[in-house]
C-alpha cells in the first residue's frame, strides 16, 4: 500500500460530514467517513437502515435533496480532484460520465412518461458529441447487454416488470461506460429470483467493463458475493473496515460480530439467532462517545468518552473501538 | 383509442340527454306562463290567450312537449326560439358562440403562459424572496372580484389611458381587457397549484435519477420534472375551459360583448324559458365535449394512461405472443401495472 501514496488515488473521501435539518432539529446522518478505492475494486457499504449509507452514496454525485441539507463538508477526491469544489459544468461531466450511480428503488427511478431508450440515450448524449441516431444504438446496444430485447427499447417504464426495470437502470448507468459505479442497494425492491439475476448481471458487466464499484447494501451474503473490502456503517461512521476476509473471519467490533451473530448459519446448531438488542440511536441525538455503546455487549467505562480514533488490527483492517473483543468472539 | 372516444361519445348522448330533461322540466315549473310573457305587456282577452297558447303548443301535456324538444335538439340542433322577440335560439348560440369561445381561448392561454412558468419558477426557488412576492401579488389579484377587477382595468385603460376599448366586441383589443379581468383571479390557484406539483415531482426519485445523468438542470426541470408535473394540471386546465366556454357571464355583461353567458343573463331576467333551456343545455354539451379533450389530453402526456384506453386490443396480441414463445428473459410484460 505504502508505495502508491505518492500518486493521487483513484477514489478518496475524506472526512465527509452531511447533516440534514428536520423541523427545528439537525440529523446527523454522516459523521467523519473516509475511505479510499483503487480502480476495478469493489467496496461494500453494509448498515442497518438509517446508518448513513445512502447518504454517502448521493453525497459523491451531490445529488442530496438541497432544500434538506444543512451542511455537508469534506472532500470526495476523484482522480485528485474535490468533486465538492467544482462549478456546475465540471460536476455535469462527472455525473453519469466518470461516476454513476444505479438507484435502489427502480420502480420510481424511471420517468414514468419517457421512452426507456431516451432515458437511457439522454446522458450518452450529453457526454458524447454525438447525433440522437448513434445514441439511441448505444441504447439498443446497452438494453442488449443487460439482457433486454432491443426491439422493446421504444416502450414506456410501465411496460416493465420490477427486474426488467432495474436493468433498464443499469443499462442507463453504465451507458458512458464510468469509471466508478456507485449502486444503492440495487436488489433491496426486488424480489429474491431476481435479485441472485439482477447481482450477477452487476457483477459480470462491472467485471467485463472493469469499472470500480461502491456497493451499498444491508445484506452480507451480498458483500460475500460482490465486494473485495468491507465497510460497516454505524450511526454515520465507518465503525469496522478491512478486506471481505478481515472482516468475514474476524470480525473485531461489537457490532459487526453482533452482525454476524444474528445471521442463520447452516453448519451450526442453534435454538435461536442472537439479534443486536435495541435500536439504533436517533442522529438527531448521538450519544457522547461511542455511538454503539448502549446496545454494545462489550461496553466499559471508556467508552462514554471515546472520540473516535481509529484502531489498526492489521494494514487492511481497522476498527473504531477503545474496547475491541478479543478474538474469536 | 378511437374505440375509447367512439364509446366516450356514446356515453355522452344520455348525459346530455339527461341534463336537456332536468333542464326542461325546472323550466316548465318556474313560474310565469309563458303564454303571457310572449304576449308581453298590455291587456289581453282570454280569448287571445288561449289562442296563443294553441299556437304555441302549450296546451299539449308536458310529456308531448318534452318529446318535442328533445327530438328537436337532438335531431335537428334546433333550441325552438325565444318567448319575447321569436328569433331562433339556435342562430343566438351559434352567432354568439364565437365570442364566448374567443374570451376563454385567451383567458386559458393567458393563464397558462403565464401560469406554467411562473409557477415553476416558484417551485424552484421555493420559499424565496420571489416566490413570496409572487404569492402576494397573485393572492392579491385572487382577492379582488373579477366585476371589480374589470372595472378598475377599464377605468385605467380605456377611460385614463385610452389605449383600449371599454366595451363590444370586435377586433383582438376588445378582448384585452375581458381576458385580463377573467383570468388574472384564478392566476394565483393556478400558480400555486402548478408550484406544489413542482415541488413535488422534483422531489422524485426519477428526478434525482436525470439529474446523475449530467444533464443540464434546464433539461431535468422541463425535460423531466415539468412533463410529469402538468399530468394534474391537465384536469385544472379543462375544468377552467370547460367552465370559461359557458360564458365569463360577469365580464359579458360588464363588457357589454354578445356572449353565451349574456344571453343567459338576459333569458333569465326575461324570464324567457326557452333561451335559457337551449342555454343551458349548449354549455353542458361544450363541457362534455371539453372534458372529453381533456381526457384524451392525458393520454398525450401520460403513456400509462394511453395504455389503459388501448389496453384490450394489445392485451389479446399479447397473449397471442406468449402462445407463440416469442418472448425473452421469462420476465412478465406488464401494461398495467397502476
Amino acid at each position: 500500500m505504502s508505495e502508491e501514496i505518492k500518486k493521487p488515488e483513484f477514489f478518496s473521501i475524506r472526512n465527509l460530514i452531511v447533516q440534514y435539518k428536520s423541523n427545528e432539529q439537525t440529523v446527523y446522518a454522516v459523521n467523519g467517513v473516509s475511505f479510499d478505492l483503487k480502480p476495478g475494486e469493489t467496496l461494500g457499504l453494509v448498515g442497518e437502515t438509517g446508518a448513513g449509507k445512502t447518504t454517502i452514496a448521493k453525497s459523491i454525485l451531490r445529488i442530496l435533496p438541497e432544500h434538506a441539507v444543512k451542511r455537508m463538508d469534506g472532500e470526495v477526491l476523484y482522480e485528485g480532484q474535490d468533486i465538492f469544489q467544482m462549478n456546475d459544468t465540471e460536476l455535469r461531466r462527472i455525473r453519469g460520465h466518470q461516476i454513476s450511480m444505479i438507484f435502489q428503488d427502480p420502480m420510481t427511478a424511471l420517468n414514468p412518461v419517457k421512452r426507456v431508450n431516451d432515458q437511457i440515450a439522454e446522458g450518452y448524449i450529453q457526454h458524447h458529441n454525438c447525433t440522437k441516431a448513434e445514441a439511441e444504438r448505444r441504447a439498443e446496444e446497452m438494453l442488449e447487454l443487460v439482457g433486454i430485447s432491443a426491439d422493446r427499447a421504444g416502450e414506456y417504464p410501465h411496460q416493465f416488470s420490477g427486474g426488467m426495470k432495474q436493468r433498464v437502470v443499469i443499462a442507463m448507468a453504465l451507458a458512458c461506460s464510468p469509471k466508478l459505479l456507485i449502486a444503492d442497494e440495487p436488489t433491496t425492491a426486488l424480489d429474491v429470483t431476481i435479485q441472485a439475476q439482477v447481482l450477477d448481471l452487476i457483477k459480470r458487466l462491472r467485471d467485463e467493463l472493469g469499472t470500480s464499484m461502491i456497493l451499498i447494501t444491508h445484506d452480507l451474503g451480498v458483500v460475500a458475493g460482490i465486494c473485495d473490502r468491507v465497510a460497516v456503517i454505524y450511526a454515520g461512521r465507518i465503525i469496522e473496515m478491512g478486506t471481505k476476509v478481515d472482516v468475514f473471519t474476524k470480525p473485531s467490533h461489537p457490532y459487526t460480530i453482533g452482525l454476524f451473530g444474528a445471521l442463520p448459519d447452516l453448519k451450526k446448531d442453534v435454538e435461536r439467532l442472537s439479534p443486536i438488542e435495541g435500536l439504533p440511536p436517533d442522529p438527531t441525538a448521538l450519544p457522547e462517545g461511542c455511538a454503539f455503546y448502549p446496545r454494545c455487549a462489550h461496553r466499559c467505562d471508556k467508552c462514554l468518552s471515546y472520540q473516535y480514533e481509529p484502531t489498526a488490527l492489521s494494514d487492511t483492517h481497522s476498527i473504531l473501538c477503545c474496547n475491541p473483543m478479543k478474538e474469536g468472539a | 383509442m378511437g374505440r375509447y372516444v367512439l364509446k366516450r361519445l356514446l356515453i355522452l348522448i344520455p348525459t346530455l340527454i339527461a341534463v336537456t330533461i332536468i333542464v326542461f322540466t325546472l323550466m316548465n315549473f318556474v313560474p310565469g306562463d309563458p303564454v303571457m310573457i310572449a304576449l308581453g305587456s298590455g291587456t289581453h282577452t282570454p280569448a287571445e290567450v288561449e289562442a296563443k297558447r294553441i299556437a304555441m303548443g302549450l296546451d299539449r301535456p308536458f310529456m308531448v312537449r318534452l318529446m318535442e324538444y328533445l327530438k328537436g335538439v337532438f335531431l335537428h340542433f334546433n333550441f325552438g326560439t325565444s318567448l319575447i322577440d321569436g328569433t331562433s335560439i339556435k342562430y343566438q348560440l351559434v352567432t354568439r358562440f364565437p365570442n364566448t369561445l374567443k374570451i376563454a381561448v385567451y383567458s386559458i392561454i393567458f393563464t397558462v403562459v403565464i401560469g406554467i412558468p411562473l409557477g415553476v419558477f416558484c417551485a424552484q426557488h421555493a420559499n424565496s424572496v420571489g416566490d413570496r412576492f409572487a404569492l402576494i401579488i397573485t393572492l392579491i389579484l385572487d382577492s379582488m372580484p373579477s366585476f371589480w377587477l374589470a372595472l378598475l382595468l377599464m377605468i385605467l385603460f380605456a377611460l385614463k389611458l385610452h389605449w383600449l376599448p371599454s366595451t363590444g366586441s370586435g377586433s383582438f383589443k376588445y378582448f384585452i381587457l375581458p381576458t385580463l379581468a377573467n383570468s388574472l383571479g384564478g392566476l394565483a390557484g393556478f400558480t400555486r397549484q402548478v408550484r406544489a406539483s413542482m415541488l413535488e415531482v422534483t422531489r422524485s426519485d426519477f428526478v434525482t435519477t436525470a439529474r446523475s445523468k449530467g444533464i443540464s438542470e434546464r433539461k431535468v426541470i422541463y425535460g423531466h420534472a415539468l412533463p410529469n408535473a402538468l399530468i394534474p394540471i391537465l384536469t385544472l386546465v379543462g375544468m377552467r375551459f370547460g367552465g370559461m366556454l359557458g360564458g365569463a357571464t360577469v365580464i359579458e355583461v360588464i363588457f357589454s360583448i354578445p356572449g353565451i353567458g349574456q344571453l343567459l343573463v338576459n333569458g333569465i331576467n326575461n324570464r324567457d324559458s326557452t333561451v335559457v333551456t337551449g342555454g343551458i343545455v349548449f354549455i353542458a354539451l361544450t363541457f362534455s365535449l371539453i372534458m372529453l379533450v381533456t381526457d384524451l389530453a392525458y393520454a398525450v402526456v401520460d403513456p400509462r394512461i394511453k395504455a389503459q384506453y388501448t389496453s384490450r386490443k394489445k392485451k389479446s396480441g399479447e397473449e397471442e405472443r406468449h402462445h407463440h414463445g416469442g418472448h425473452h428473459h421469462g420476465e412478465h410484460k406488464d401494461s398495467h401495472e397502476n
